[in-house]
């Protein structure tokens, strides 16, 4: 038993704003880590229409998220390398564009190096976002990295089944590859709100 | 030496009448948005309980946890070491929200964050913040803690105080002078 107890009674007043980041940032994050992963394993150059598309929605998310979208240029006309959301906007930007830029130069060798540097970053900046928050104890500032970088690669191993030519019409490898591409945008959604309220 | 605004708060006058609130949401004509709260604690252990009153706001740590992880540089310090939010720079992304070990901050109506900012508009003019002038016990204290002759340091020094989650390492200057010596 703990000598003091300290509980709650009343409150009045200012709001805990209790879920700061809902559905949509969940959704954001599953894919950015789905087009990092995708980037980074082997068969990106085949699926960079796939990360173009993921990104560019998940910019689009993030973008409607915001309370006043019309500073969102600050994102780039500021210098905030500890921020973590700062490094996470310009690897949306920079991503966007070499994806774009590799669609348009399929042959340029560097550009694929590129890509998989910018989607290894994708997949570890929310991790660590989310972990460096001491005042949310829920998320573990090692775990929470560490799981969004398996669910990342986990959601695109499970696209790339759906989008291989071999396994299509195929039950028994496409059921269980869209359950772990839902079961990972869940088990972010979970994470996401085990930190709030 | 560069001063350092703070507030102190008597645990031992402040009846939790929320006057600061009402005070707050009227200097801000911001009403349903008031940006500081108050909270009754029941402290102890049945028989020996009391109950404890803490009006709360943005504590202008002096290792703000909020400064650091905004993207855009709008939340920053202030030359007297108060944490302020630029809001021409603010997108809402709600990040010092989540840092924020107070829960002080909250998006306010414009979708930018809002907490209190100890009035800077009343300070600057040489006056006390709106709910430290309308405590109707005189609970509540702002002032230069720097300043050896204010009345701030003079009870920060007389009196033992205690800041909200020292754990957190924030450094906070919003104090509560103990209700028990």
């Amino acid at each position: 038993m703990t000598p003091e107890t300290f509980q709650l009674a009343a409150e009045s007043g200012m709001r805990c704003c209790a879920t700061f980041w809902g559905l949509d940032i969940a959704f954001e994050l599953f894919l950015a880590g789905l087009a990092g992963g995708l980037m980074v394993l082997p068969r990106a150059a085949q699926t960079r229409r796939w990360s173009l598309a993921a990104l560019a929605l998940a910019g689009l998310t993030l973008f409607l998220h915001l309370g006043q979208k019309s500073a969102v240029l600050w994102f780039y006309a500021s210098w905030q390398p500890q921020a973590p959301m700062w490094w996470g906007a310009w690897l949306f930007a920079l991503s966007i564009a070499v994806l774009a830029w590799w669609e348009r130069r399929p042959n340029a060798g560097w550009l694929r190096v590129a890509a998989a540097m910018l989607g290894a970053g994708l997949i570890l900046y929310p991790g660590f976002m989310l972990g460096m928050l001491a005042a949310r104890p829920a998320w573990h500032p090692v775990w929470t990295p560490i799981s969004f970088v398996v669910l990342s690669l986990g959601s695109a191993a499970a696209l790339l089944v759906l989008l291989d030519p071999r396994f299509r019409g195929r039950l028994a490898w496409s059921a269980p590859a869209a359950a772990i591409l839902a079961i990972c945008f869940a088990t972010r959604a979970v994470i996401l709100f085990s930190g709030q309220g | 030496m560069a001063r350092r605004f703070a507030m102190a708060i008597d645990l031992k006058t402040c009846v939790g009448c929320a006057a600061c609130v009402v005070a707050c949401m009227n200097q801000n004509e911001s009403f349903g948005y008031s940006r500081c709260r108050v909270t009754e604690h029941v402290m102890g252990v049945y028989p020996d309980l009391r109950l404890e009153i803490f009006s709360e706001r943005c504590n202008h740590c002096e290792i703000a946890p909020c400064v650091p992880v905004c993207p855009t540089g709008a939340s920053h310090y202030s030359a007297h070491g108060l944490v302020e939010v630029d809001q021409r720079k603010c997108t809402g992304c709600r990040a010092c929200v989540a840092a924020c070990p107070y829960d002080a901050r909250f998006p306010g109506r414009d979708g930018t964050a809002s907490k209190c900012d100890f009035c800077e508009p009343l300070v600057h003019q040489g006056r006390e913040p709106a709910c430290v002038a309308q405590c109707p016990t005189r609970a509540m204290v702002f002032g230069d803690v720097n300043e050896a002759r204010s009345e701030i340091r003079r009870l920060l020094d007389a009196r033992k105080a205690r800041v909200r989650k020292p754990e957190a390492g924030t450094r906070p200057h919003v104090f509560y002078l103990e209700a028990r010596p």
